[in-house]
């Protein structure tokens, strides 16, 4: 079948949070239960300088706010910046994975050109968060050294040094930071590892100076050879498990973790029309299912483009204008500006979902030189509208069954969704154009009888039975001695 | 040299069950690791890798049996090496296979070839491993020290296998468990890794560029492990265990010098011969 593109659907991942916190715990005054399940981070990699970029998107009945981030080196005062929020949103937009729309032409009938609709996309509010007063102690009895103390935009920012994580623990709920049961031990191995800590908590004057209702994003750039985030802190509080999306930004080509396995997410998958009414579900449950398949220690990659402002096509289709000047300086891409405009920019949309079990070490990451592209991108096909009464439309209406039943199966497979009423989807046309109700049905099993075999167990036991394999060609390839004896 | 005992010598050959044993895991890490299938890319590993032994055995004079190396120094680099292009391969495969021929001392190799072509190709700038690339399924351990088991009974190399994962256990655990504080779990996951199990049973154990007496064998691994954690705790080198195998090949001369012991054959002479 012929088909054309003609517009494009676009729907956020919508996951339900309350409080949603970067690598660092959120800590807080109120005894309120504290967990952070979604965060988001910009990541700019250049040599041995390192942009973080970490988004606020701090929700719920909590009353304080305060963060602590591990950092390799004191931060001076010109390290840290506030950014605005709006860049966490355009990237967002730009890389999320993606329905695509096509249409069939009518085979009975000259073309047709179908009105482009809008990206639709839909966000939550963030609330406002209150700090209460709080009087600093002495921190030298504690071991605990203030190395820096800042107030930038709505943020007063400490920059601490500790000798022991009693101390460090001591210091921070004596001045007010209620800090999570077992944050002693994962503070060690970083202060034992000479980090320092960045502490954040609101200035509530600033804060209702400036205005907004909301905590804007804080950025940071430092030099150091190490290239990770450190999940691990932010574990202590965890209430299950935590998503993080991350997008980098590197000169060269995709951002790769070092010590966990990097997983494509499946693409290009031809699913049911209705998709696209639910496919903020679709997508969390086909994330959910690639998730557990990978046996929940994977990294999933959402997209990778080379978006230098030299390169001509920066998605196929865009969903959202792709990154300009403006979006690298606010980043902190410092390599590519109106006036250089010739650098090579890449960028990687990494999606991790971490738990304290499988993922036990903080992400450490390599800028690697791969330039491929990758978007995640399922598509839909509308069905050729008008009369289909011709010898050419007959085919047609019964290759569409076929294709219906296809994506009915791709469906199960994917996000795990069967429903016996997807029978009448799968012959809608079929029924439509073939009145005759003596006509052999010839779909007429119900796709959820068969579906669950088509479930993604399918290759567990193949997997097994490559050891079994291996087995065989060690005996079978054991020394044949002494037969020339004999 | 008869018929028959050529055949029995040949089945003998272990480099047989090493090429059978890597191009499983190839094919396992392609079917169920999602690793990048280029098959054009694999090709190139293949014939230039093969072209270059072929090419340098005939010059020389060698029988062509050492194919088999060129095989399995080619499913080496498959499995390792990420390229971006396929000249990167090709310049790989001829680096790796030419290292035997011109870096020698004594008529012995220096360099672990595949271990030498993977370092000059991620100098180019346009290469690189991807040391996640078999994440943390007991499947995968399974399959990789079920070969490994396989593989070190015939070449007799578990000793190396044995001091460098021992030595680096050790080592990784002082500092991450007694010195830092981390966990028991951080340790197991950075051991349940194939990359690492990989180059500690198929890499360093290649009998022809490892040190030919068992006390050398278990000084050199100790010191490869030793530098590898060195590389990897303080300069946080994920490539560690290939730097580190790099740097102490150029002390295997010197290792030999001091422990004399005979020379590894891949095909034991017969007594009847």
């Amino acid at each position: 079948m012929k088909r054309r593109i003609t517009a494009i659907f676009m729907a956020m991942l919508i996951i339900s949070t309350d409080v949603s916190a970067f690598c660092g715990f959120y800590v807080a005054k109120a005894s309120t239960d504290l967990f952070n399940e979604k965060s988001e981070v910009i990541l700019v990699r250049d040599g041995d300088q390192t942009v973080i970029t970490m988004s606020n998107d701090f929700k719920g009945d909590v009353k304080d706010f305060a963060m602590v981030v591990p950092v390799p080196v004191v931060l001076r005062e010109d390290q840290i910046k506030v950014v605005e929020r709006e860049i966490f949103d355009r990237l967002d937009a730009y890389s999320a994975p993606r329905l695509v729309e096509y249409h069939d032409a009518n085979p009975c009938e000259p073309m047709v050109v179908y009105d482009m609709e809008m990206a639709k996309r839909s966000n939550a509010p963030m609330s406002m968060m209150i700090q209460e007063e709080s009087v600093e102690e002495d921190a030298v009895d504690y071991g605990v050294t203030i190395e820096a103390e800042y107030t930038i935009g709505e943020y007063d920012i400490l920059l601490l040094s500790a000798e022991e994580s009693d101390g460090l623990e001591t210091w921070l709920t004596r001045n007010g930071y209620q800090i999570p049961a077992k944050a002693a031990e994962v503070l060690e191995p970083y202060i034992l590892s000479d980090t320092k800590f960045f502490v954040v908590k609101v200035n509530l004057d600033k804060q209702q100076r400036n205005g907004f209702d909301y905590l804007r994003p804080i950025q940071i750039s430092f030099e150091s050879d190490r290239f990770m985030l450190p999940i691990r802190l932010g574990m202590a509080n965890a209430n299950g498990p935590q998503d993080l999306i991350v997008y980098a930004f590197t000169r060269s080509g995709r951002v790769e973790p070092v010590n966990y396995r990097t997983v494509k997410m499946p693409t290009a998958n031809k699913v049911p029309l209705f998709v696209n009414r639910y496919f903020g579900e679709f997508y969390q449950d086909l994330f959910h299912r690639a998730y557990n398949k990978e046996g929940r220690s994977a990294v999933f990659l959402e997209y990778a483009w080379n978006v230098s402002p030299m390169q001509g096509v920066k998605c196929d289709p865009c969903v959202s204008p792709p990154p300009v000047f403006g979006d690298f300086a606010t980043a902190g891409v410092n390599w590519v500006t109106g006036m250089n405009y010739e650098s090579q920019v890449f960028f990687t949309r990494l999606h991790v979902r971490y738990t304290k079990d499988r993922f036990p070490q903080d992400l450490q990451f390599q800028v690697t030189p791969n330039a491929e592209h990758f978007q995640a991108r399922y598509i839909i096909t509308h069905p050729a509208k008008g009369d289909l009464s011709c010898a050419a439309g007959d085919r047609y209406v019964r290759d569409l069954e076929n294709r219906r039943n296809l994506e009915v199966k791709e469906l199960a497979a994917l996000a795990g969704w069967t429903n016996p009423n997807y029978a009448d989807y799968i012959t809608e046309y079929s029924k439509r154009f073939k009145p005759d109700k003596y006509a052999p049905q010839r779909n007429s099993f119900l796709p959820s009888a068969i579906l669950p075999s088509a479930d993604d167990d399918g290759s567990d036991w193949a997997k097994w039975l490559f050891p079994l394999v291996v087995l065989a060609g060690v005996l079978f390839f054991r020394p044949k001695r002494k037969r020339e004896e004999a | 040299m008869n018929l028959v005992s050529t055949i029995t010598q040949e089945r003998n050959d272990p480099r047989y069950l090493q090429i059978f044993l890597l191009g499983s895991f190839l094919a396992y890490g392609l079917l169920f690791l999602q690793w990048s299938a280029r098959l054009d890319v694999f090709a190139v590993a293949f014939v230039s890798s093969v072209a270059t032994q072929i090419a340098w055995a005939k010059w020389k004079g060698q029988p062509l049996s050492s194919v088999k190396s060129a095989l399995i120094s080619a499913l080496g680099l498959c499995l390792l090496l990420r390229v971006d292009s396929v000249w990167v391969m090709a310049l790989a495969g001829v680096a790796t296979i030419s290292s035997k021929f011109l870096i020698r001392h004594k008529g012995k190799h220096v360099f672990n070839p595949t271990n030498f072509g993977i370092i000059l190709a991620i100098l180019t700038g346009y290469a690189w491993i991807s040391p996640g690339q078999w994440g943390h399924s007991e499947t995968t351990m399974l399959l990789i020290l079920l070969g490994a088991t396989g593989i070190l009974l015939r070449v007799k190399r578990w000793d190396l296998s044995l001091t460098f994962l021992s030595v680096l256990f050790a080592l990784e655990s002082l500092r991450l468990i007694a010195y830092l504080g981390w966990d028991w779990p951080v340790v197991f996951h950075r051991f349940n890794s194939g990359t690492i199990l990989l180059f500690a049973f198929f890499m360093i154990t290649d009998p022809k560029t490892t040190p030919n007496s068992r006390k050398g064998r278990i000084l050199w691994a100790s010191m490869i492990a030793l530098l590898s954690f060195f590389l990897g705790q303080f300069f946080y080198l994920y490539q560690a265990p290939l730097i580190a195998l790099f740097i102490i090949s150029f002390t295997t001369p010197l290792i030999d010098k001091v422990f004399k012991a005979e020379r590894f054959k891949w095909i034991p002479k017969t007594q009847n011969i």
